[in-house]
């Protein structure tokens, strides 16, 4: 049996082409136009002395050193927490359960935790590792604050990753005599290695361009920090307390261009270096 | 073809009382069958009879992959295959290989591939390495058409060539027994009968168990054949006796073609 047709198949392959592209190419114009707008607000500041140089007049002249260092700081903090955690957490998951009411409770959780806004790991992370632990506003709070934020997104998609690797090299592996940890480590991770950078990837995004978490951990202070128990101040918060406290628009946006910049050069980076890592498995 | 069996009767597959299943669900009802020694040994039957699951029980990957649960004794040149763990298990393996019913390539060069089992086992020695990756190539009558270029992806191969590598794959280690779980469901013709030509150069050094859905397959290279039905091994005879003469209705039926 075949329905009546309003139009002829052609018409609407066609149209739905046209209605896909349309849709796709509204993603990108919206992206490229915020990056186009905070650049162009930002392209009077932009320059290697202000990439290079501290702040004067709370940020009212000079550069933005210190917020870009303290960012990568805490960021690399947070990753060095989340990424090994997240991908154990993941491969315990993937690989060493059986679908339960354990596992889903641990997922559940976990989507719960993504949903949770930033703010709120900001006020644990003050009461928490600030306050409690004595770590006071620091980059190390900061760090791992910014870890157990970015720690639902790592292991999510991590897990869908191994999840989605073939089940036959399990086989594989395994009939070859390798251990359920060496058929892991050997040929499951290499194979989702990929979708897994993926959620770091992610992951670092979120934490490089964390704000409210940030300024209740790391603090504000506008200094190049030297040790992890320093109160740092990144690129975002930088930018809020520039905006906010009406200090300078200019420098405001010039911050932004910087972190947006940032941003875009670690997603190439990390996927750049994953093409390398996992050429030979492929 | 020489079908006749090897003089030795020793018995290289024990498999006694054994039955599996899923949970509840029973796939194999208690069977009993010696494969010997330097021979092929086909099992037949139709889908879903549950011949897969004997083969991959022979070296437990049912049990630690599947979740089957496999009850009686089963012994591989010795070894009692259901009371390994670990280490012994992993050995065990390593004189067992296996061939699945589509190539599996991992996602390595084909010398990666043949080197798996070997770097997994402790071998590091490039010379070795490479010594054991030819001959098992060798073996598989692969080498010829690979020779110069080993570091070529193994996905790149075309699908009886990558079959053939899962063949030196699990020949690496100079394994004692091979089992192959309809190695050719999913090739032509004359891959098919490449893929015969190896199984059958490789006895009687190597003891081969070949499930098969192809019962013109098993006629041709076995030199005994089980016939199993849905969860029930009918019978075990010499090929030419159960094609020619079955002792069972329910083989005869099935070898003419009347179901399956």
């Amino acid at each position: 049996m075949t329905l009546p047709r309003l139009f002829a198949p052609r018409t609407t392959q066609r149209v739905a082409m046209a209605l896909m592209w349309t849709a796709t190419a509204a993603t990108v114009g919206l992206l490229l136009f915020i990056i186009g707008f905070v650049l162009k607000r930002g392209a009077s500041t932009l320059s290697w002395q202000f990439l290079l140089s501290s702040p004067r007049h709370s940020g009212a002249l000079g550069g933005i050193l210190p917020t870009v260092i303290s960012t990568i700081y805490v960021s690399a903090a947070a990753v060095l927490v989340a990424a090994p955690l997240g991908i154990a957490a993941a491969v315990y998951l993937a690989e060493y359960t059986k679908e339960s009411r354990l596992t889903r409770a641990i997922r559940s959780g976990t989507e719960a935790l993504a949903g949770i806004p930033s703010i709120i790991f900001g006020l644990f992370g003050f009461a928490f590792f600030v306050t409690t632990l004595g770590m006071g506003w620091s980059i190390l709070s900061g760090g791992l604050t910014l870890g157990l934020m970015i720690l639902p997104t790592v292991i999510r998609t991590s897990e869908e990753a191994l999840r989605s690797v073939p089940r036959y090299y399990r086989d594989v592996a395994q009939s070859l005599g390798a251990s359920k940890w060496q058929s892991i480590r050997t040929v499951i991770l290499p194979a989702a290695a990929p979708g897994v950078m993926t959620g770091v990837v992610l992951g670092i995004g979120r934490a490089v361009s964390e704000t409210a978490a940030v300024i209740f951990t790391a603090g504000v202070a506008l200094k190049m920090p030297w040790s992890p128990f320093d109160s740092a101040r990144t690129m975002s918060v930088h930018f809020y307390t520039l905006t906010m406290e009406g200090i300078s628009d200019d420098m405001a946006y010039g911050t932004a261009s910087v972190l947006v910049m940032t941003i875009l050069v670690i997603n190439i980076a990390a996927y750049g270096i994953m093409n390398r890592l996992t050429r030979r498995y492929r | 073809m020489n079908r006749a069996s090897p003089s030795t009767d020793a018995v290289m597959i024990d498999v006694r009382d054994v039955s599996i299943r899923y949970g509840d669900k029973v796939v194999l009802r208690p069977t009993t069958l010696q494969v010997f020694t330097g021979t092929i040994h086909g099992i037949i039957g139709p889908a879903g009879s549950g011949k897969t699951s004997l083969l991959r029980s022979l070296n437990k990957l049912s049990v630690e992959l599947d979740g089957a649960l496999v009850s009686g004794t089963i012994h591989v040149d010795g070894l009692d295959v259901l009371s390994l763990r670990g280490d012994e298990l992993a050995a065990l393996r390593r004189r067992v290989g296996i061939v699945f019913a589509t190539p599996q390539p991992l996602p390595r060069t084909i010398f990666e591939n043949v080197a798996y089992a070997p770097r997994i086992a402790g071998v590091r020695d490039a010379s070795t390495l490479a010594g054991m990756v030819e001959s098992a190539l060798k073996a598989s009558q692969l080498w010829d058409e690979v020779a110069d270029r080993l570091d070529l992806m193994a996905s790149q191969l075309s699908g009886g060539q990558q079959q053939r590598l899962c063949i030196a794959r699990a020949l690496a280690l100079n394994p004692s027994v091979v089992l192959l779980d309809e190695p050719c469901s999913a090739l032509d013709p004359i891959t098919t009968r490449r893929i015969e030509d190896t199984l059958v150069s490789l006895t009687p050094t190597v003891t081969v168990v070949l499930v098969t859905n192809n019962i013109k397959q098993a006629e041709r290279i076995a030199h005994r054949t089980s016939f199993i039905l849905m969860g029930e091994l009918i019978e075990t005879a010499p090929t030419r006796r159960l094609f020619v003469e079955p002792a069972e209705a329910r083989t005869r039926d099935y070898l003419a073609g009347r179901f399956g």
